[in-house]
């Protein structure tokens, strides 16, 4: 029973008894001559009394809910609005995440392009360099003196070949001139000299030549040194995926506290719902107590009242019946004396 | 321009160039076969250039290169004999025919 049910039980029972004993004063002083006016009336004062004092008590009950459900609407509506605030919270973090993600990812993407062409670039450095090394090596010989993967140097071939081949001529030009000898010997010594001159002029040309590449096979080589640097500069794409992995961290137990606060704020709306199901409760027990269920209590307070006085007023009939009796036959006595209350 | 590879007695490996080596597009293809090859451990391979009418400096510094570097790893870089027509002629010019080791 709730707990203005159990009011309403309680003052139902205390105005019946103060009605009875109403009731029964009146019909004791009647008994002894004195009949109070109001007697008649007495069940409907005690039952308007009732009626009176349990739409006061559920007046005041009323006015206490609806100021109770006025504060807890408020509330409902801060927590509606902080479980809202937190779903969408909880719904935006991972759209951002993905998004950081896709920002790691395309970042890294475009790093392993552009290391990829870097190394393109390098073994394309690498390999040019390597070549044109190579083709120096064979062409021209090694200028450090160091011992060349190729043996003797092309040019120095054709040069031995070219030489051999003036001196063969050479010899032979002598053996056709004999006769005179002082003739060749001058032009041995003029063509020797010219020739030894001609060689070093030209292995000196080579050199230069050779310096020159080699020169170029460095600079390939100091290319590709440093695109290889470019490449270890492209760890900056590590930092930034740490970066956003610092993000990313925080924003996930920041979507765990959303979490709580929404299951929290779940809770709060589950507590307004049930106490607004207590409201439908007590909405049932005002329509349970309308007019017509009071008109129903005082009926039947009315109803048990006029029981009540009908049998008062059957034994008060009797009684004074048998009174008048007495009074007869004491008259009939002669005896004065009349006993009163 | 295509190259084939197929294996030879000994542990060699013949490459078969089809088409000439003398533009960078070809030699850039020439170079990655036998890069293919060195990286996968291979270190005599044999040069068929009998499908090749024309070589010049892209096809001859490709050949230097890949010679030197097999040469270190005590590898060799064969060509096929007989050379024929254009090709045969540059070979003889740089004197690449007394270079490289004939395989018939």
């Amino acid at each position: 029973m709730s707990k203005f049910g159990k009011f309403r039980h309680r003052l139902g029972i205390f105005t019946l008894l103060a009605a009875l004993l109403s009731m029964a004063l009146s019909f004791f002083f009647s008994i002894k001559g004195f009949h109070y006016p109001l007697v008649l009336f007495q069940p409907v004062i005690f039952a308007a009394l009732y009626v009176t004092v349990l739409k006061l008590y559920r007046s005041k009950k009323k006015r206490i809910l609806e100021g109770e459900k006025k504060r807890y609407d408020i509330l409902d509506g801060y927590i509606m609005k902080i479980k809202e605030s937190a779903e969408y919270g909880i719904n935006l973090i991972p759209v951002l995440i993905k998004a950081l993600e896709g920002v790691v990812a395309q970042s890294e993407d475009a790093a392993l392009t552009i290391g990829n062409n870097f190394g393109k670039i390098i073994k394309s450095s690498k390999d040019g360099a390597e070549e044109a090394d190579a083709v120096v090596d064979y062409l021209l010989g090694r200028n450090e003196g160091g011992e060349s993967d190729f043996g003797p140097s092309y040019l120095k071939g054709i040069l031995d070949e070219n030489k051999n081949s003036l001196k063969t001529a050479l010899q032979d030009l002598e053996k056709l001139s004999a006769a005179n000898e002082k003739f060749l010997k001058e032009f041995s010594n003029i063509s020797d000299g010219f020739l030894v001159e001609t060689h070093n002029n030209l292995t000196h040309s080579i050199s230069n030549v050779t310096d020159s590449v080699n020169v170029l096979s460095r600079m390939y080589n100091d290319i590709s040194d440093e695109i290889g640097a470019v490449i270890i500069s492209l760890q900056f794409q590590d930092i930034t995926k740490q970066k956003v992995e610092h993000v990313i961290a925080p924003l996930l137990k920041l979507r765990e506290k959303l979490e709580r606060v929404s299951r929290i704020a779940t809770i709060g709306d589950k507590l307004i719902n049930e106490w607004e199901a207590k409201d439908l409760v007590i909405g049932d027990l005002d329509e349970m107590y309308t007019m017509e269920a009071e008109r129903r209590v005082m009926n039947e307070v009315l109803r048990q009242n006029a029981e009540e006085k009908e049998r008062a007023e059957s034994k008060k009939a009797g009684e004074e019946k048998a009174e008048e009796e007495v009074v007869e036959k004491k008259d009939s006595d002669l005896d004065d004396n009349v006993e009163l209350f | 321009m295509d190259i084939e590879v197929s294996d030879a007695a000994h542990g060699k490996v013949i490459l078969k160039v089809k088409g000439n080596l003398d533009s960078y597009r070809a030699s850039i293809v020439f170079k990655e076969a036998l890069d293919d090859l060195y990286r996968s451990g291979k270190r005599d391979v044999v040069l068929d250039l009998d499908d090749v009418e024309k070589i010049n400096s892209f096809g001859t510094g490709k050949i230097l290169m890949f010679y030197r570097r097999f040469k270190k790893d005590d590898g060799e870089l064969y060509v096929k004999v007989p050379l024929h027509g254009r090709v045969k002629e540059v070979f003889e010019e740089l004197k690449l025919d007394k270079l490289l080791k004939d395989y018939s």
